[in-house]
């Protein structure tokens, strides 16, 4: 288990009368690995709520599918010990209203998943959309994701998508210097 | 990607990611990092120098 100890932070700071979610980004990451079921994730802090006493964190995760290895990544809410996983962009969108906390998370998150790659180094990923994905804004943030893939040796090809779920593939194809 | 192939990794996705998260909660170190951050709204003050 790796931890890398935080240095910075920001905050975006919201009037009270239009969010009650409070941004705080730090770049102390947990590394969690568990080898017995082969999956990995980077998590981060993303900030609370103290209005609902929610606090959330972003996770980018590799888990086994078949033969192969999939990626993902979410938002998790914790409120009063209990933890609630967010796969979709529709139930986050509603947390997070304000577009900077948006961009902020993602930004996160394109970090998180950079530092999983370079980690793992895994040859070959999958990944696809826990949403169908309706038009040019929901995927946005996965072709973000694609650069991220391809900005760490990865040729990412596109498969297209089944029942409006995207989907891709992305091989390892260079060493990272 | 064959079509089958696609209908394996999309159709199953939800699932898949709640038994993975399942398993990530009881990881003792998912469990200090969520613990030790909640509720922060304010980045940790810096240690004043000597």
């Amino acid at each position: 288990m790796r931890a890398v100890a935080g240095v910075i932070f920001r905050r975006n700071f919201m009037s009270a009368d239009t969010m009650a979610f409070h941004f705080v980004q730090s770049d102390e990451y947990e590394y969690l690995e568990d080898d017995e079921e082969s999956e990995y994730s980077v998590l981060a802090y993303l900030g609370a709520d103290p209005d609902t006493g929610a606090s959330y964190y972003a996770s980018a995760m590799l888990s086994p599918h078949g033969a192969d290895v999939e990626y993902s990544f979410s938002v998790i809410e914790r409120i009063n010990d209990e933890e609630r996983l967010l796969t979709s962009g529709l139930e986050t969108q509603e947390i997070f209203q304000d577009q900077a906390d948006r961009r902020s998370v993602l930004r996160v998150i394109l970090e998180l998943t950079e530092c999983l790659l370079a980690w793992k180094e895994p040859a070959a990923v999958e990944r696809c959309t826990a949403d169908v994905v309706t038009n040019d804004e929901m995927l946005a943030k996965h072709i973000l994701v694609s650069q991220i893939f391809r900005k760490c040796g990865y040729n990412v090809t596109d498969c297209g998508d089944w029942n409006g779920q995207k989907i891709w593939r992305a091989e390892r194809i260079a060493e990272q210097g | 990607m064959t079509a089958e192939q696609k209908k394996q990794l999309a159709s199953k996705v939800a699932e898949r990611r709640a038994a993975s998260f399942a398993k990530m909660k009881k990881n003792e170190a998912f469990r200090s990092f969520v613990r030790r951050h909640e509720g922060q709204t304010e980045p940790p003050r810096k240690l004043a120098r000597a």
